[in-house]
């Protein structure tokens, strides 16, 4: 009796010890239905441990790998090979998805029957991180190579500027020449070499060709004045610059940005800056700023885009951008017409790897990047004010003295 | 009349100086090199009153032009062009060019920088 009770002791502390460990730990009789599992399988598949003992684990764990695991379950494919395997999966439940690396042998116990042993991570959390560093990445890359692309860009524009002012300076030049050439004779010898001119600058219409040489010429001066602009807001975005404070023109800097940012922005809303012209320049990382700016902007476009889909509208939204001295600091804020932030995310919003966004859409990092931007390198604050149905302001206040 | 021989591995950079400059044609005789090697072809043969060279280039550097004026035609003042504006390739590049240009470069400020280099004799301290 005694001995009963001291196994059936033992037995509950050493299900207690297993049920610590986050792995599940599955045994299984040789055609895998379950002889015992550890708690965390329990909370694996949500259900009572009634309900798990007996029944075939590839039941217990309805898996939704698509191709790369063929039609065969993994603890299956263990099951038949006796291998220790790492299979990696997805296993669905209630909707979720959930990434799981198993491993699993079989073995015979000492009367002679076959067992299997099956341990089950859950990865799903390591792989999501794991995907968005790999993103995080990849625009790392793509940044570095910005400011290189920017300079081959440039050197075209800057020629292509030049050959422009020389066309414009020369037909300048020639409307003297044609001006000689018109002068002169009303009524010219038919078949004279003036008459034959005057025909010519008839059937080309001169005048009209004139100017529009001169407003083309003029219009792509323009356009390549344009590109320039934005290869040099580029250029100042992508360069590390100095890591140490300098006395920045915000004003400056938010122009640059809401460049870089117009082609997000254009098809979903209306930017609107009102820049106080009374900004000092304040003491900042401006290439930090610039991300941070970046970051709202783009975000503050994404939920516009995003609620226009989902109402289905045509119309554009809104973007305002404003600066302004408030006592000791300086305020940035930047507001949007978009579907506001919910109540149950608002804590979650600084949270470094927090996303609503799909994958490939944003690693999570850009709030909790630009708080300790704000906070921690400037010593400021990043606030957000939002309400439902109407939309969202993120307010950037920085000091105007540092210590 | 003063010439001036221009070196860069981009003959559309090179044709756009030439017309930039076609309007200095009465007083400033313009050649143009296309790459180090041409460039070097040429300074072998003769030397010029002024030479500009671009820094990047494939092949024969500008570097290399540098070095090489400096052997051929000592007396013949040298600039550079360049994209990058590195302190790194600053320093390195002084000790051989007397002044350093950032490319792009605005006609205007090229302008100025070579009517310094051929009128004003006084200007060509290192940058």
């Amino acid at each position: 009796m005694l001995q009963n009770e001291e196994l059936r002791e033992t037995l509950g502390k050493m299900d207690l010890v297993l049920s610590q460990i986050v792995e599940s730990i599955v045994w299984t009789d040789g055609e895998g239905k379950v002889k015992w599992c550890n708690g965390s399988f329990d909370e694996l598949t949500g259900k009572l441990r009634l309900f798990i003992l007996g029944h075939p684990l590839t039941e217990l764990l309805p898996l939704n790998c698509g191709d790369e695991c063929g039609a065969i379950h993994p603890c299956e494919k263990i099951l038949q090979n006796g291998e220790a395997m790492d299979s990696e999966c997805r296993y669905i439940r209630n909707g979720n998805v959930f990434d799981l690396e198993i491993q699993g042998r079989t073995f015979r116990s000492r009367d002679g029957e076959k067992s299997a042993v099956f341990v089950i991570r859950d990865v799903t959390r390591r792989r999501l991180l794991e995907a968005q560093l790999r993103q995080a990445q990849k625009l790392e890359s793509i940044g570095s190579m910005a400011a290189g692309i920017a300079h081959e860009i440039n050197t075209p524009v800057h020629y292509v500027g030049e050959n422009l002012r020389f066309i414009q300076e020369s037909i300048s030049e020639m409307e003297t020449l044609f001006h000689q050439l018109l002068k002169g004779d009303d009524k010219p010898e038919p078949d004279s070499g003036l008459a034959k001119i005057h025909a010519i600058v008839e059937n080309l219409d001169l005048e009209f060709v004139q100017e529009e040489i001169a407003n083309a010429v003029g219009e792509s001066l323009k356009g390549i004045a344009q590109v320039s602009r934005i290869v040099k807001s580029v250029k100042e975005f992508a360069h590390p610059g100095e890591p140490a404070m300098e006395p920045t023109d915000l004003n400056k800097i938010i122009k640059s940005t809401i460049l870089l940012a117009a082609n997000e922005c254009k098809y979903v809303a209306e930017v609107v800056p009102e820049l106080s012209p009374d900004l000092p320049t304040i003491p900042c990382i401006a290439g930090k700023i610039n991300q941070v700016l970046l970051n709202l902007i783009v975000n503050a476009a994404h939920a516009i885009g995003d609620h226009l889909q989902e109402r289905k509208s045509e119309e554009l939204g809104k973007i305002e951008i404003r600066s302004r001295v408030e006592g000791a600091h300086v305020e940035i804020e930047i507001s949007d017409t978009g579907p506001g932030i919910p109540e149950e995310i608002r804590s979650k919003l600084f949270e470094p790897f927090f996303t609503t966004k799909e994958a490939g859409r944003g690693t999570g990092q850009g709030l909790a990047i630009a708080q300790k931007i704000v906070e921690k390198d400037h010593h400021g604050e990043l606030l957000f004010e939002t309400e439902v149905g109407e939309g969202t302001r993120f307010i950037i206040r920085l000091p105007i003295l540092q210590e | 009349m003063k010439s001036i021989l221009f070196v860069d591995d981009e003959p559309f950079v090179l044709n756009s100086i030439k017309r930039i400059l076609r309007k200095d044609r009465h007083r400033w005789e313009t050649h143009f090199a296309e790459g180090g090697q041409a460039a070097l072809n040429l300074l072998e043969r003769r030397s010029f009153d002024l030479l500009i060279t671009d820094m990047k280039m494939p092949s024969v550097d500008g570097f290399e032009v540098l070095s090489a004026a400096e052997l051929l035609h000592p007396d013949m003042p040298r600039m550079a062009l360049s994209g990058y504006s590195e302190k790194e390739t600053h320093t390195k590049v002084t000790n051989l060019a007397q002044r350093f240009l950032d490319k792009p470069c605005d006609s205007e400020e090229l302008r100025i920088a070579i009517q310094e280099a051929l009128e004003g004799p006084d200007d060509l301290e290192a940058n």
